[in-house]
């Protein structure tokens, strides 16, 4: 990881970083919830839910004011990005010996936080299975989530005198 | 990590500067100008209590004294600030780099008239 951020931006199919030096530092990424479904009421005025379990995915916003322009010439709308998230997910767990992440983890992002909010270190994590370390038997996982995400649009603009450039990324998970 | 990356400023202010010219974090009464001032103003801990995601941030202020009566030494000096300090990334204790970016910088005359003030103020990122 660059000590100038933990930001991972690159072409799903290969290649590398889009983000070179003095482009990426102090930035900003929310992660939100594409809404999926309605919340309806039936005919008994139960309030449901419309939407589908596989339809649960993220948008994301990238923002940044840096020195120099991200390489994002050639970068257009839908293309497809793997983004390693500044924005950590969390998910709790109740005793077990591994918990499996929803989304891929960010390599060395992997913590677990015991019941007293204490860090520890995975004992392993292979794909997005986490194994526990011993004697913590409830808690939080948390990690950085490495997601796929197209281009759905982006933003360049210059301050020429205030010698600055800022970018906007708006990305929706695949 | 206060004293790593004063530690570390000064070593990278301390590189190819300008002959006669020394790096202070306390000025006594008696020193010969010019010179250069680092004050780290705050460090927070941000990150993950692991060694692994430990990660500080800092602002800090690096200042050019000088008493030459024309502009060309407090320019020297803030040039190589600028060299040093801006825009770059250095060692800063084991293991560990430090990025700074700037805030600001400006100059200004003291009420003496005489002294020269450059004053750079920067943030920065150190992981490791």
């Amino acid at each position: 990881m660059s000590v100038e951020t933990s930001l991972i931006l690159k072409f799903k199919e290969g290649g590398g970083s889009l983000l070179p030096p003095l482009t990426a530092r102090n930035c900003q990424q929310s992660l939100t919830p594409i809404p999926n479904g309605k919340l309806r009421r039936t005919v008994n005025g139960v309030l449901v839910h419309t939407g589908n379990k596989g339809h649960e995915k993220y948008a994301s916003t990238i923002s940044c004011k840096d020195a120099q322009a991200p390489a994002f010439d050639g970068v257009w709308q839908g293309q497809t990005f793997e983004v390693g998230c500044l924005q950590r997910l969390s998910q709790p767990f109740t005793g077990g010996e591994q918990v499996e992440l929803l989304r891929p983890a960010v390599v060395g992002s992997v913590v677990v936080f015991d019941g007293e909010g204490k860090a520890h270190e995975a004992m392993s994590i292979e794909g997005k299975v986490v194994t526990l370390p011993g004697g913590v038997m409830g808690g939080f996982v948390s990690y950085c989530p490495s997601l796929v995400m197209h281009v759905v649009e982006f933003k360049l603009e210059t301050d020429e005198w205030g010698m600055t450039v800022g970018w906007t990324l708006k990305l929706e998970e695949v | 990590m206060r004293v790593e990356i004063l530690k570390a400023v000064v070593g990278r202010l301390k590189e190819g500067a300008p002959e006669g010219m020394h790096v202070y974090t306390h000025v006594l009464a008696n020193s010969n100008y010019p010179y250069f001032t680092v004050e780290v103003e705050d460090v927070s801990e941000g990150g993950i209590d692991l060694p692994s995601l430990r990660r500080y941030c800092t602002t800090l202020q690096v200042q050019a004294w000088s008493r030459q009566p024309h502009a060309g030494e407090i320019a020297q000096m803030a040039a190589h600030i600028r060299k040093q300090l801006i825009d770059q990334t250095f060692a800063c204790g084991e293991g560990a780099s430090l990025s700074l970016q700037l805030i600001k910088e400006g100059s200004k005359i003291l009420n003496d008239g005489i002294t020269r003030i450059h004053t750079v103020s920067l943030k920065g990122g150190v992981k490791a």
